[in-house]
């Protein structure tokens, strides 16, 4: 069992998948390709690689056990709430805009990532959203939402 | 003759005074982004990359070509200072680089850079102006069969330099071929892949996923290991290196242009492999092969110089043949096509505004890095300390800003966010993604030139043996992916010698 085994399953997988929905866009005759033709011959070499990547994993398994893993803990609650971060400030931009989703977003990161004070990561995060503000909104005039959950709606 | 009085045109079109204002922002904006660790060329013209659609289509490309050497450029000022290489093609900088600044040679190290990187890239540039041109007229020959074998070609000649496993390196260019059919068919305009959502129907949006890949995923892979970063604390005192320093170097550095520029013109080459080599070869012909990785200055004098002159050499089949070498160049010509400019034989033809302009340009932002980088290094060294605390948030907003830039629309923020988060489990799956950006450009590209050559040929499969120049690149092709069978280990072998020892 090593990362070859689940990146090469999940791979074929897909391949299959993918091939299947290729084959039903139509693959139409070699001398009339149909749209179905390009997508459905990539996976299905994706899909005969991924299997030998898969069975590879299997036959060598035992010998070459990956022994140098983990120097120190990988902190993956980091990669979780980065990730949490980010989708919610896709979510929210609509809401509460481009100048309160940056500097929630700043403080959450700078503050729960980071692992500052609050007092530095709300500094980090006001002086952060300034600059982005002048720079975007303003200098380059970039049409970044702004509120509407503030605003009345009729 | 005629040659010389388009490079007076394209050098007039660069000297614009709009132009030439793109090209410093380009440049100086690159070497800024290049200087963040973590974040290599791809990723710094990914995210600049919707800044420049409000601009003519020559200035937004003078702008990306400078954005992409002044990145390539800072990210040899990290490899020199904080042994973090800022990309791939400066991986080779930090072993000798990094020993120098540790003896408080930092400055002549980074003076040598800049002027090794400014020789090669002004080598380059005299051996494009004379060998893209023909190329062009050569390649106009060429049909659907022609560049689909091509493509092949570049393909394969990439999975062969792959650094991991090259069945690995191949599902990458085949997943970035299948991502790269989401969205309307480029034959007959059917949907593929959709599930009727709007935003597919225009494709994933190869800026959108390469901000990902290139950008999120870094962030993620840094703060994995938590969040502390050590800097080497220097002083920076006289750039220029002595007379000494010169005589060691002038010679590395015209082999290194040499070589770099030959070796970037092959497709699938990249930056890369170049600097390897050339510092090999100089460990190889040197007097004392011993001071090699304690801070010897043609250590970095060659592959510095290596480096720049393959990514002129690599913008002659990007620029005249329309096909992409490396990942960078990939974004280039995504963004040609995003510019609705289609590079190629005709675009030499029909448009040589655009191209010699960017040639031209080319010259001129050699000379603006070097005049950016020699006097200004101090700016960048403090953008180099940075607290990661500060850094990492604003990378990831700007890639947040990016990706909304390119249509306004939340949608494409949601598939960068997804596709950082899918770079970030390939490189912990030990898959590597030059070859599925390459991938995700040559996707469209492949598809139609095969479609179209089955539809010439009635026949199928068989168009492909009997034209030539197929038959060349196809078998060349072959050649290369089952060479490793014989010569695979002992290029390791090489690599490795030449390297760590």
């Amino acid at each position: 069992m090593n990362k070859d085994f689940f990146s090469g399953l999940f791979w074929f997988l897909l391949a299959v998948y993918f091939s299947v929905e290729a084959y039903r866009l139509g693959l139409g005759q070699l001398s009339m390709p149909g749209p179905g033709f390009f997508p459905f011959a990539a996976a299905v070499i994706f899909g005969i690689i991924s299997a030998s990547v898969f069975i590879n994993s299997i036959l060598k398994a035992p010998a070459e056990k990956e022994f140098k893993a983990v120097p120190g803990r990988l902190q993956y609650r980091n990669i979780f709430l980065i990730l949490v971060a980010m989708f919610a400030y896709i979510l929210l931009l609509k809401f509460l805009g481009f100048v309160i989703c940056t500097f929630l977003f700043v403080v959450f990161l700078v503050r729960g990532v980071a692992r500052q004070e609050w007092k530095r990561s709300l500094i980090i995060s006001f002086f952060v959203t300034l600059g982005c503000h002048l720079v975007f909104n303003i200098l380059l005039n970039a049409q970044l939402p702004s509120a509407t959950v503030f605003s009345i709606r009729k | 003759m005629e040659t010389l009085s388009f490079l007076g045109m394209g050098l007039a079109t660069a000297l614009h005074p709009v132009n030439l204002l793109y090209c410093f922002l380009g440049v100086f904006c690159g070497t800024l982004i290049g200087v963040l660790p973590g974040i290599g060329p791809p990723g710094a013209i990914a995210l600049l990359l919707p800044i420049t659609f409000h601009a003519p289509p020559v200035s937004a490309i003078i702008m990306l070509c400078g954005i992409m050497y002044g990145a390539m450029y800072g990210g040899s000022t990290t490899s020199i200072l904080v042994n973090i290489p800022g990309e791939s093609a400066s991986v080779i900088t930090c072993l000798d680089g990094y020993e120098m600044a540790r003896k408080g040679r930092a400055g002549p190290a980074l003076g040598i850079s800049a002027i090794g990187s400014f020789i090669a890239g002004t080598a380059g540039l005299c051996g494009l102006v004379f060998l893209a041109p023909p190329l062009a007229e050569f390649a106009l020959r060429f049909g659907p069969p022609e560049y689909f074998a091509l493509m092949i070609f570049g393909l394969s000649v990439l999975l062969y330099l792959a650094q991991g496993s090259m069945a690995k390196g191949f599902m990458m260019a085949l997943l970035g071929l299948m991502l790269g059919s989401v969205g309307l068919d480029p034959v007959r305009g059917y949907p593929r892949f959709t599930y009727d959502l709007l935003t597919l129907r225009d494709g994933l949006g190869l800026v959108q996923m390469v901000i990902g890949l290139f950008g999120v995923s870094e962030i993620l892979l840094t703060l994995e290991k938590g969040v502390r970063r050590k800097i080497f604390e220097t002083e920076i005192k006289g750039l220029f290196p002595n007379l000494k320093d010169w005589k060691v170097s002038i010679f590395p550095i015209t082999r290194g242009s040499i070589l770099g520029f030959f070796l970037g013109i092959i497709p699938g080459m990249s930056t890369t492999i170049p600097t390897f080599i050339s510092y090999i070869l100089e460990k190889k012909i040197s007097k004392h092969p011993e001071k090699f990785g304690t801070g010897a200055i043609e250590g970095v004098a060659a592959p510095e110089a290596a480096n720049n002159a393959a990514s002129s050499g690599a913008m002659i089949p990007m620029l005249s043949l329309g096909i992409p070498t490396g990942a960078s160049s990939a974004l280039i010509l995504g963004a040609f096509i995003i510019y609705g400019v289609i590079p190629g034989p005709m675009l030499v033809k029909e448009s040589p505004e655009i191209f010699w302009g960017v040639v031209g340009s080319m010259y001129i932002g050699n000379i603006m890095l070097l005049i950016l980088n020699l006097p200004l290094i101090g700016i960048w060294v403090r953008t180099l300390k940075t607290p990661y605390p500060v850094l990492f948030p604003l990378i990831l907003l700007f890639c947040l800003i990016g990706s909304y830039f390119i249509a306004h629309n939340t949608a494409d923020m949601l598939i960068m966010t997804a596709f950082g988060l899918l770079g970030y489990l390939l490189k912990k799956f030990d898959y590597e993604l030059a070859p599925l950006v390459l991938g995700l450009v040559l996707g469209p590209l492949l598809e139609t030139a095969l479609r179209r050559s089955l539809i010439m040929s009635r026949a199928g499969f068989s168009i492909f043996v009997q034209r030539p120049i197929c038959i060349i690149f196809l078998g060349l092709a072959l050649l290369v992916l089952i060479s490793p069978l014989f010569t695979r280990k002992r290029y390791a072998k090489d690599m490795k010698e030449g390297t760590e020892d």
